[in-house]
């Protein structure tokens, strides 16, 4: 039921969550310094809700991306919980800015969730039926034999 | 015939329950911030002094999961903003407060004496620790945690940089989390 409810919605959305990785190259500071781009850095990037954007800094120093506080040789990991469309500062672009696109999801997780979510009422509802409605008349034809 | 039924839709019901219950509990242990790893070593801050004059370093904090905050007492907006989700976040935790510290480093150290420190933070909690001293010293925590600091102390960073129970660098958190997500990660560091 639930399964035929959703494909009745009109629900557009991106793809499926996952993991994307934005390495951060040795040098990059250096090249920033002289206005020039790193090649590997995208000016934009689009995700769905429930990315994990992991930004890998394989640069000398410590780098920063928005929210993100990435020391030299270490990982800055978040996953994206809602529709949002942000401008970070950004230590590793000659822009200082990047720009990052969160879209909604679809996923088999949220439509099992959803599921989920209806079908424990229903059961619970079905088995009162049977227990307080069913039941009874059984007993009572039984019963009557 | 008919209990064979019930005892069926019984145990259905069961199972769905704890596959929904399970994946309630897997989502426990997921951090709201950001994730930094491998987790370095945080900075030290022991060459700077707290509002009564004593100086503070992490070793002191071992045990503890520090809140670290780069912030200035002139501040208009997203210091006193940020302090407030700190308080909340304290507050929200009862005993278990006293295994957290949070920590205030200024970026304007010309005005920010340690008694304006001592005052402005106590409007938040009594148990904030400011933390000022030499502008070389300043200088060098500031680089250390990637703050850029601007003349009128000002930083490009409203970052609340989340140190764990061991002295290790964990978490970020932005100056938009809501202060339930920062308590969410805060619980989760201290039952490690």
């Amino acid at each position: 039921m639930t399964e035929v409810s959703y494909r009745i919605q009109n629900h557009s959305g991106g793809g499926t969550p996952g993991q994307i990785t934005l390495i951060i190259p040795s040098g990059t500071a250096e090249r920033v310094k002289q206005g020039q781009p790193s090649p590997s850095i995208p000016g934009d990037m689009v995700f769905v809700v429930g990315d994990t954007l992991v930004v890998k800094n394989e640069d000398a120093v410590d780098h920063q991306l928005g929210p993100f506080f990435i020391p030299k040789g270490t990982s800055a990991a978040v996953t994206f919980n809602q529709v949002a469309n942000l401008a970070y500062t950004c230590t590793f672009s000659p822009e200082k800015y990047l720009g990052l696109e969160v879209k909604a999801p679809l996923t088999v997780y949220t439509r099992a969730i959803g599921i989920l979510d209806a079908g424990i009422p229903l059961g619970i509802l079905i088995a009162l039926y049977v227990v307080f409605a069913i039941r009874p008349e059984l007993a009572k034809e039984a019963g009557n034999k | 015939m008919e209990r064979k039924i019930l005892w069926t839709g019984g145990l259905l019901l069961l199972l769905l329950l704890i596959i929904s219950a399970s994946i309630a509990m897997g989502n426990r242990n997921h951090f709201n911030g950001v994730l930094i790893s491998p987790s370095p070593e945080a900075h030290d801050i022991s060459s700077l002094s707290d509002q009564n004059g004593h100086h503070v370093s992490l070793q002191d904090l071992k045990g503890k999961v520090v809140l670290v905050f780069f912030g200035y007492t002139n501040c208009p907006k997203e210091c006193p903003l940020t302090l407030a989700k700190m308080k909340q976040v304290i507050t929200g935790l009862g005993d278990k407060a006293k295994n957290v510290a949070v920590v205030m480093i200024t970026t304007d150290p010309s005005r920010d004496t340690s008694a304006q420190l001592g005052n402005y933070l106590s409007n938040f909690n009594p148990d904030f620790i400011g933390l000022t001293g030499p502008a070389s010293n300043l200088e060098q925590t500031w680089n250390d945690y990637g703050v850029t600091v601007l003349d009128n102390g000002e930083t490009h960073s409203a970052l609340v940089y989340v140190i764990d129970k061991f002295g290790k660098l964990r978490l970020t958190f932005s100056q938009e989390m809501d202060p339930s997500a920062m308590f969410s990660d805060v619980q989760i560091l201290l039952r490690e």
